[in-house]
């Protein structure tokens, strides 16, 4: 199907499909050297992996068909681990993050508006080079 | 080429922002260069403005506005640790807010170009797509919150140490301005670090660098005082984060203790009191600092505010000295 997007890792061996976005369920594939299924296999999603407020997230064991299904929570980079592999991939954000824009668009504005309150004269002008 | 601009208050913009980063953005995202601004905005820019004015005024009458501020600064902190996340949100926007309205009307021409310069900013970073890093983590109040109040007022002081000896008040704003640009800057430079993998020391040596080829350049006559910002901004920036916590709450402190007891033997009456008071504290500050701040938010933020209000209360008094010597 053309909207399902693979996602090989760089193990090879752990495909993601479709690509993990947030609050869309994903199925996480685990395959051995030859292609076969790893059954029984434990999978977990690390979350800001090193960071402060890093979460980690069990999926379970992979079934037969060396699959395990997940829905991410959060967008962002997020690590995951099955067995001995893990792998740093993106996840979506289903839209924009609106509070980090936000505060980030909130933060330049009020940082340019000191700068520029800073440079201007008292009579209103703007402080200007001089020679 | 002569210029008016105090090089001086860019470079201690620098140093400040450079200590922001010392606790790790990733502690709390971008919610750490907003406690700063809002402590800058709120807290430092009426105080450095106080200072401007009265700054040369006797000891015990800055006592009391220190004083004031630091009851100031405990109400906007209590405040804030207390909330959860939305009220805590809604009080960085309404710090924002009342910043902008302490300064309107504008030029139109400004906030166009302002605006502009804010959508650049925040579009080009959402074309990262898949950043984690500047995510603001207000639950993770801790540690980082007092040493962001403390770079937001010491923004605002090191303009409201009256460097070129302008009383209108313009320069607390230019530094908190040019400090809140820088710290979001390296936020963003660290992101991308973190999340896509850069040469951050590099970029932040060759920024810092500027700053200090910007500052020896400059004609002020106390140019040379911007050095010292300059160094410590990148040490800050290039040292491992453990030995730049020794320097900032350990080092830092001993220095200016040394500074005060110097200026007490040059000075009378309150003052040289208030002086060795003050030199005494900074180093049981340095001690108990070692060698991190402590985990109590209160306990850190009394460690945390006193070389500002050292830095506050002396500054303008030794460069003061420094002129009439």
């Amino acid at each position: 199907m053309m909207w399902l997007v693979l996602m090989a890792l760089a193990s090879a061996d752990v495909r993601v499909e479709p690509a993990p976005t947030a609050g869309v369920e994903s199925v996480v594939t685990l395959l051995d050297d030859a292609g076969r299924p790893r059954n029984g296999i434990g999978v977990r999603v690390v979350r800001r992996e090193g960071l402060a407020g890093e979460t980690q997230t069990s999926l379970g064991l992979t079934d037969s068909l060396g699959r395990v299904r997940w829905t991410p929570i959060d967008g962002g980079r997020t690590l995951l681990q099955a067995g001995s592999d893990d792998e740093s991939i993106p996840v979506a954000y289903a839209g924009v993050p609106a509070a980090t824009a936000t505060l980030l668009a909130a933060m330049t504005f009020a940082g340019l508006l000191a700068l520029v309150l800073g440079l201007r004269r008292p009579n209103g002008r703007s402080h200007r080079t001089r020679h | 080429m002569k210029t008016a601009i105090p090089w001086p208050i860019l470079a201690s913009a620098g140093a400040a922002a450079a200590w922001l980063f010392v606790v790790g953005i990733d502690a709390g995202g971008l919610a750490q260069v907003a406690m700063a601004m809002v402590a800058g905005a709120v807290v430092g820019l009426p105080v450095a403005r106080l200072f401007q004015k009265h700054g040369h005024g006797d000891g015990f009458s800055e006592a009391s506005q220190v004083v004031r501020m630091v009851i100031a600064v405990s109400v906007l902190g209590g405040v804030l640790s207390m909330s959860g996340l939305p009220k805590t949100y809604c009080a960085v926007m309404a710090g924002s807010l009342w910043l902008v309205s302490r300064v309107l009307p504008i030029p139109a021409a400004s906030v166009v170009g302002m605006l502009a310069m804010t959508g650049t900013v925040v579009a080009s970073s959402m074309g990262w797509g898949d950043w984690t890093l500047l995510e603001s983590l207000w639950s993770g109040i801790g540690n980082w919150w007092s040493t962001s109040a403390v770079v937001g007022l010491l923004l605002t002081g090191s303009g409201g140490v009256s460097w070129g000896r302008d009383t209108s008040g313009r320069h607390p704003a230019m530094a908190l301005g040019a400090g809140l640009l820088t710290a979001i800057a390296m936020a963003l430079l660290l992101a991308l670090d973190w999340e896509i993998g850069s040469a951050l020391p590099g970029v932040a040596a060759l920024v810092l660098a500027g700053g200090a080829v910007l500052a020896t350049a400059g004609d002020h006559p106390r140019h040379h005082l911007a050095l010292p910002g300059v160094v410590l901004a990148m040490l800050l920036a290039l040292l491992p984060t453990e030995a730049a916590i020794v320097i900032v709450h350990s080092v830092v402190p001993v220095c200016i203790a040394g500074l005060l007891v110097w200026m007490s033997r040059r000075t009378q009456g309150g003052d040289r009191w208030l002086a060795l008071v003050l030199a005494v504290v900074l180093a049981v500050i340095a001690v108990a600092a070692w060698p991190g701040l402590p985990e109590s938010v209160a306990a850190s933020m009394t460690v945390a505010l006193v070389p500002v209000l050292s830095l506050w209360v002396l500054g303008p008094k030794w460069i003061s000295q420094r002129s009439s010597a």
